[in-house]
């Protein structure tokens, strides 16, 4: 992959895990209209493990998806 | 009660490390860097890598096999060495903890290769592992050191950036807001690169 191709991924990947895990796929399908982007993008979500190379707390909070919206915390 | 004193002063100057430079400069070392002096970068490089190499090489030789290192408890160690705990700014001390990654992975780098070469002869030679911050949540991760170096020069060439995060947050335990200090970048950005990278280098690891 080319670094321009790669610009492009990780905008889709950040954004992308923002999304809680079950809708991430559905979520790029849905957003990325570049075939061979989206490609590459639901090849790297797949393997997508939280804890690698991960080494202390407080990038814990790297994406944020372990908090639930606000309306949520409140039920 | 004196003698007793003595006694006990002078166990604890025996350590295998070599007494660090004054400290006072190199805190100046530091400001001057930060203002873009060439000379005190230079300088600063090579008074950070020789401390680590030597507290490397010391933790290296009290480890039975000498194969597990926590790189970011050499730079802790060499931080706090090298540098007064008072009166250094935390911009400051993420400057420092900056050029401790790069330095921290070369120490690294070259002992794992050291090591492998001297092993050639003796049969196929078992990855050096390094572990990082550990997490009370769970026991940190044991990476190989040659193969991550491997994929972050890779790394580096589609996104430099990318690459210098992981060194820093990886070799040098540096938090979000001191890495984003260090680059002149908004914490979040920090927040995506990293975890973006992550995914990278994961795939780039296992040869997909």
């Amino acid at each position: 992959m080319g670094a321009d191709v790669w610009a492009r991924a990780k905008v889709v990947l950040a954004d992308a895990l923002q999304v809680p895990p079950a809708e991430r796929e559905a979520w790029v399908v849905e957003h990325c209209a570049d075939p061979l982007l989206r490609r590459e993008v639901l090849a790297y979500l797949r393997e997508y493990d939280e804890t690698f190379l991960e080494t202390g707390r407080d990038f814990s909070d790297a994406v944020d998806q372990t908090t639930p919206p606000a309306d949520e915390l409140d039920k | 009660m004196a003698i007793s004193e003595t006694t006990t002063y002078a166990k604890v100057t025996q350590t295998p490390v070599p007494s660090p430079p004054r400290e006072d400069d190199v805190t100046q070392l530091l400001a001057r860097w930060r203002k873009g002096s060439r000379e005190a970068e230079a300088e600063l490089m090579e008074r950070v890598n020789g401390e680590l190499r030597r507290l490397a090489a010391s933790y290296l030789r009290r480890e039975r096999g000498g194969q597990t290192l926590q790189p970011t408890a050499v730079v802790n160690e060499a931080y706090i060495r090298l540098l007064p705990q008072r009166g250094v700014s935390w911009q400051n001390r993420a400057h420092f903890f900056g050029i401790a990654a790069r330095m921290m992975r070369r120490v690294l780098v070259d002992h794992a290769r050291r090591r492998n070469a001297a092993k050639r002869d003796a049969g196929p030679a078992e990855p050096v592992s390094i572990s990082g911050v550990p997490s009370p949540a769970r026991e940190a991760d044991h990476v190989d050191v040659l193969a991550l170096h491997d994929a972050l020069s890779k790394l580096a060439e589609l996104d430099p950036r990318q690459s210098e995060i992981v060194e820093m947050r990886f070799f040098a335990g540096l938090t979000v807001e001191e890495i984003a200090e260090v680059l002149a970048i908004a914490p979040a950005t920090v927040k995506r690169d990293w975890a973006t990278a992550k995914m990278w280098l994961k795939r780039q690891m296992q040869g997909l």
